[in-house]
């Protein structure tokens, strides 16, 4: 089948599919279900809203178009302001994803996990056998704790939190708790003004002057670059702050390369010299924020231009001019990157930055602030979230085991330990720290059941796989962590082969485990999952969003009718209710209460090179790098070397190099560019279809400063990671 | 299957062009055993076909080849098809006109060598692309002149069975060809390294192709070496001797011919 | 009527590229349109600039001139319209063209390219490429007439333009400031 192609598929009808040879099963999928009042009424073109649930920025609102039954095509919704009508290379792949040959069609079991020895079992095979080891797992050791989920962020559509509510309908389990992405900064705002809010980025374009700080949105927020743009345009100065010369810093009027994880040497060093200048803005301060004057001791005592000069690697007239030029901007804007704050000392970091913007009063200010992200729009119900654990169900509540360094706590759990693993929407194999350890923590399992789409690397470490479905196959509702629209996602073809929503996984499950054992299953068994997308809204959403029910987002998306200015109203949610810039909170959580700076970490004499692993502008995290599209533009990892490192090293272009410490190794060939500084080397964070590539093997799961107050466990110092370079 | 169909047509069509030039011109200045002549006349005209049917395994959708004749006005492929299409039908009547002396089979003959010679040029032309700066020159247009002229008057005179005067001549004729498409050779892919950009790029993949020795070796070296030393010894080469000297310089083509497909660099955006 | 690219807005995200791909639903290794990087060295300061370069609709076309089924057609605004129906697959055109524009179907066993989405602009809608740009970098351009301060007709790494002469145009891209401590 893997040669029938896309085109043949789209164009085939019923005879030519016959003539094609298509196989039994495929044939059946294409032509027996079709409603007949789809196949045959008026033109057999449809469209339908969706929308891109991935973990980005953007969370584009999609239009689906549908010919008869087939998903011909995507296209972004012009509705929606943020996204203007357009996706991403990645979005713009998604016909590929769904009808991709190497989806995974059916629940298949594997003999011997990480033997590829794959055969399909029927669903309710499937099911027999999860729940089987679920219940077996309870009696052995009395409760459902020694079952872990691991989901996060490969689908953030509200409905697929129900995967969470699975987990609890069985019992009290252990829960793969925190988040890798952005967990110091987000404590970072929440110290300093209670939680994270930003300016909606539209409202980019009415910046005077734009720091970008560690963030590279044209490759990870393409439709905020255009905002960019159109604020420089405008006349507004882009500044781009980052150990890399990225896209982003490409396209900005100043590029300034900061030795990494200094971000808070440099932020203290501005304020130092907006202070001495009288540049700061006493009557917002006054007015609004707590602990400026202590900070300003602070400043005074101990922080000097020449100081943040030498930690930051930049000279201090330059400090000293963006000092100027960002103080004296009115409004000024810094956009703060989840990069920055990877790091050891990123929290703090963060925080410091936060003070530049509070101390110049750009802080609830159209075109100023400090944006980082929001979670204002994503007050839904979660009714599929929130189930009952059975009754007389054992043990205290949930364990939380820290993803960001999974595979070490998996092993070491004990009373109960940990048996039983269930991955959705993540890939721990690729994406997690110490990866060897975490494949060491799959080897220990007794089950493991993944639900995914495609055969990725934590699929191969599983028993049971299920093949769930992507976004056109099933209902739900998505928002954004960065704009303010909210979007429907409107089942537009029927499931591919025989995936299903996870929801309806859940579902199907609680039947099978009920059946087994009546009452050992709180969630429901049956549902309408489009009756489940309207089981999320409450009057708050509909109040915030102006709408009266969530039907009228057939029609399209919406946006929030206010709010687009974060702080404006000048209530921080601190206790105070002011900016602390002195945070009792902050100690409360073993922190220093000001945001005074923490030593980076640097590299040792065995390791001598910082290896940074960002996104890749052609995947986010392990999914989209696998579609054959894609490969057809890149497929193959790299590492990228400074010029004056490479000949050092006796490397050149294309040479393969061995990247190691004393994790692990990886092996990858040599791209020799100046966009890197002499002691960084950059490796972007990729899954390859069937090669064995992963920049984790090297990664430590070294924690970030910060991140324990509001996700539960401090993120993830990815880029904090040394190693050293040989030519192989 | 890459450009080997292109490489067989080509040489074998030059092959077949060089022998009905020779064929035809033997015939007019010099008296040819009727059912010799008419025997090489069938030999030469099967060639043809034969390396239009191996043209044909290039493309696509080789059936419908027919639309290629459409664009004479512009496209040398079309020029290069029908002109061997001619020289195909031309060949097919001369067939015919070996009986006893015939003026009109002479006049004929004179026609199958100018098409011949058109369709060699026109063959070289599909090439001369500004696309490809080594090729965007007299270059392609020459060797493959030279390629029919070295093979074409050895094959006719193996197949017609020579023993005369003429045998002697075309073996000099043979000898100058080889020894011209050399010196051209050399003087070709040494300008070529002496440029910039695509054409010196093509002149490294010349020289540095694994095929470049063993190609100057069969096709020049070893078949003007044995000419040198069958001149200094006096002796005079019998067909057996030209029978390999031609295999030679037909693998020592095929070999040239993968080298002009393969070698040449052509513009390109830079950047990948 | 050509393409407008716009290297100094062009952030090199391939949407353009796989816009296309979704319009037209092409096989993998089918790329009407292509990003290029320009190479870092070719200007004062190392930068990540991009061609978007899809089939430049030449004045004059060397695959319409080369194409012994006539194939190729050039309407009366310009646009090189290839019609798969006439195409043989002999690839004399991806010889000739200087851009690498028209790629071989492996399985349909014929030549295809860019046709500026003329279906799409005889509808009035724009481009699929030029739909999707996030940036707006990419625009077709009516060149009756057209001339504006600040195109140009190459960037580094775009061939010679006098053979063929394409109606692509470009906007150079600005070399921002750069504190580097490699200096």
């Amino acid at each position: 089948m893997k040669e029938i192609s896309r085109r043949s598929f789209l164009k085939g009808t019923a005879a030519t599919g016959a003539a094609l040879g298509l196989s039994g099963s495929f044939y059946n999928f294409l032509f027996s279900g079709l409603e007949p009042a789809q196949a045959s009424d008026e033109t057999g073109i449809q469209k339908f809203q969706n929308a891109c649930p991935r973990n980005c920025y953007d969370t584009c609102s999609i239009l689906s178009t549908v010919e008869n039954g087939i998903l011909t095509k995507v296209e972004g919704n012009p509705q929606n302001t943020f996204t203007r009508g357009r996706l991403c290379a990645k979005g713009y792949t998604y016909t590929r994803r769904v009808y991709s040959p190497d989806r995974i069609k059916y629940p298949m079991r594997q003999n011997g996990r990480g033997s590829g020895n794959w055969e399909r079992i029927s669903w309710d095979e499937a099911y027999t056998l999860i729940a089987k080891n679920i219940l077996k797992i309870k009696k052995e050791y009395g409760s459902t704790l020694p079952i872990c989920l691991n989901k996060y962020s490969g689908n953030f559509d509200i409905m697929h939190y129900g995967i969470e509510g699975m987990l609890s309908s069985f019992g009290n389990t252990s829960r793969a708790t925190g988040t890798p992405c952005w967990p110091a900064g987000i404590d970072s705002q929440t110290f300093d003004m209670g939680t994270i809010v930003n300016n909606d980025p539209e409202d980019l374009v009415n910046s005077k002057y734009l720091i970008l700080w560690g963030v590279n949105p044209a490759w990870t927020s393409v439709h905020s670059m255009y905002f960019v743009q159109e604020a420089q345009r405008r006349g507004c100065k882009i500044v781009a702050i980052d150990p890399v010369l990225t896209q982003t810093a490409s396209k900005a009027d100043l590029y300034l390369q900061i030795k990494p994880s200094t971000d808070g040497a440099l932020a203290l060093g501005m304020a130092r010299y907006i202070l001495d200048h009288n540049l700061i803005d006493a009557k917002w301060l006054m007015n609004n924020a707590l602990g400026y004057n202590e900070f300003f001791d602070y400043l005074k005592n101990n922080i000097t231009t020449d100081w943040a000069a030498e930690k930051t690697g930049l000279p201090k007239n330059v400090i000293e001019t963006l000092a100027r030029e960002y103080a004296t901007a009115k409004p000024a804007n810094i956009w703060i990157g989840y990069g920055m704050q990877r790091h050891a000392n990123g929290g703090q970091n963060v925080r410091a930055i936060d003070a530049l913007a509070a101390i110049t009063g750009n802080i609830g200010k159209s075109g100023g602030g400090a944006q980082y992200a929001h979670l204002e729009t994503w007050g839904f119900n979660y009714h599929a979230m929130v189930q009952n654990k059975p009754a007389g169900s054992a043990g205290s509540g949930d364990r939380a085991i820290n993803i960001n360094n999974f595979g070490a706590e998996v092993l070491a759990a004990k009373e109960p330990p940990i048996k039983m693993l269930w991955i959705a929407c993540r890939n721990p194999m690729s994406q997690d720290p110490e990866t060897s350890v975490v494949k060491k923590a799959f080897e220990a399992m007794d089950f493991v059941v993944t639900a995914d789409q495609f055969f990725n690397p934590s699929v191969a470490m599983s028993d049971i796989v299920l093949p769930v479905t992507t976004i056109f196959e099933t209902w739900g509702v998505n928002v954004s962590y960065w704009h303010y629209w909210l979007c429907l996602n409107q089942q537009a073809i029927k499931p591919m082969y025989e995936s299903k929503n996870d929801i309806q996984i859940a579902m199907e499950l609680s039947k099978k485990m009920n059946e087994l054992e009546p009452g050992s299953c709180t969630f429901p068994t049956s549902g309408d999952l489009k009756d489940w997308v309207g089981k999320e809204f409450n009057t708050g959403i509909y109040n915030q969003f102006g709408i009266s029910d969530w039907k009228e987002l057939e029609k399209g998306p919406v946006k929030t009718k206010a709010g687009h200015v974060a702080w404006q109203d000048g209530k921080f949610r601190t206790s105070s209710g002011k900016y602390e810039i002195w945070s009792e909170e902050a100690k409360k959580f073993g922190h220093l209460p000001l945001p005074v700076y923490r030593e980076e970490l640097k590299p040792a004499n065995e390791y001598p090179y910082r290896c940074i692993s960002p996104h890749w502008k052609l995947n986010i995290h392990s999914q989209f790098q696998n579609l054959d599209w894609m490969q057809a533009i890149n497929n193959a990892p790299f590492i990228e070397i400074h010029p004056e490192t490479a000949q050092k090293m006796g490397i050149q272009e294309k040479d393969n190099v061995k990247m190691y410490n004393d994790l692990g190794y990886i092996v990858l060939p040599a791209k020799i560019t100046e966009t890197v500084a002499q002691d960084i080397v950059v490796v972007y964070e990729a899954w390859y279809k069937d090669k064995n590539f992963n920049v984790n093997y090297t990664v430590k799961a070294l924690p970030a400063d910060m991140g324990k107050k509001a996700t539960g466990m401090p993120g993830m110092a990815f880029h904090d990671n040394f190693v050293n370079i040989a030519k192989v | 299957m890459g450009e080997y169909p292109l490489i067989l047509f080509t040489v074998l069509s030059q092959l077949s062009a060089g022998a009905a030039i020779t064929l035809s011109l033997l015939d007019y200045f010099t008296k040819i055993d009727n059912s010799a002549g008419k025997k090489s006349t069938l030999v030469v005209l099967v060639m043809i076909a034969l390396s239009l049917g191996i043209s044909l395994l290039h493309l696509g959708h080789p059936f419908n080849a027919y639309r290629a004749l459409t664009n004479i006005g512009s496209s040398w492929l079309s020029r290069e098809a029908i002109l061997f299409f001619l020289l195909g039908i031309l060949l097919l009547v001369y067939y015919f006109q070996w009986k006893e002396e015939n003026s009109f089979r002479k006049s004929l003959g004179l026609i199958i060598s100018v098409v011949s010679v058109l369709a060699v040029v026109s063959s070289g032309m599909v090439y001369v692309l500004p696309a490809v700066p080594a090729w965007n020159n007299f270059s392609p247009i020459l060797f493959f002149l030279f390629t029919g002229a070295a093979l074409g008057p050895m094959f006719i005179l193996l197949m017609l069975k020579l023993t005369n005067g003429a045998f002697s001549r075309l073996v000099q004729f043979t000898a100058v060809i080889l020894a011209a498409s050399l010196m051209c050779f050399i003087v070709y892919v040494s300008v070529l390294l002496s440029g910039s950009g695509a054409s010196a790029s093509t002149g490294s993949q010349i020289v540095g192709s694994g095929i470049f020795w063993p190609r100057l070796l069969v096709n020049w070296i070893l078949p003007l070496g044995i000419f040198a030393w069958l001149t200094f010894k006096r002796i005079s080469p019998d067909r057996k001797v030209v029978c390999s000297l031609f295999v030679m310089v037909f693998i020592g083509e095929l070999l040239g011919r993968y080298l002009f497909y393969y070698a040449s660099v052509a513009l390109k955006v830079a950047g990948l | 009527m050509g393409f407008l690219v716009d290297a100094e807005r062009c952030i090199g995200c391939h949407a353009c590229e796989m816009a296309c791909k979704n319009e037209y639903q092409s096989e993998p290794n089918v790329r009407w349109r292509k990003v290029y990087p320009i190479n870092e060295t070719e200007y004062s300061l190392p930068e990540r600039n991009h061609l978007s370069l899809a089939c430049n609709h030449c004045e004059k076309p060397e695959c319409l001139r080369v194409c012994p089924v006539r194939a190729y057609t050039k309407r009366e605004d310009g646009i090189v319209i290839h019609d798969q129906g006439r195409c043989i697959g002999c690839k004399m055109c991806a010889m000739a063209c200087p851009y690498e524009v028209p790629q071989y179907n492996v399985r349909l066993k014929k030549m295809e390219k860019c046709n500026l989405c003329d279906g799409r602009l005889d509808q009035g809608l724009k481009t699929a490429c030029e739909a999707a740009c996030p940036v707006e970098a990419l625009s077709v351009i009516d060149f009756n007439g057209f001339t504006k301060y600040g195109f140009v007709i190459a960037l580094p790494g775009f061939p010679d333009p006098s053979i063929t002469k394409p109606t692509t145009r470009f906007i150079k891209p600005r070399i921002g400031a750069q504190v580097r401590r490699d200096q």
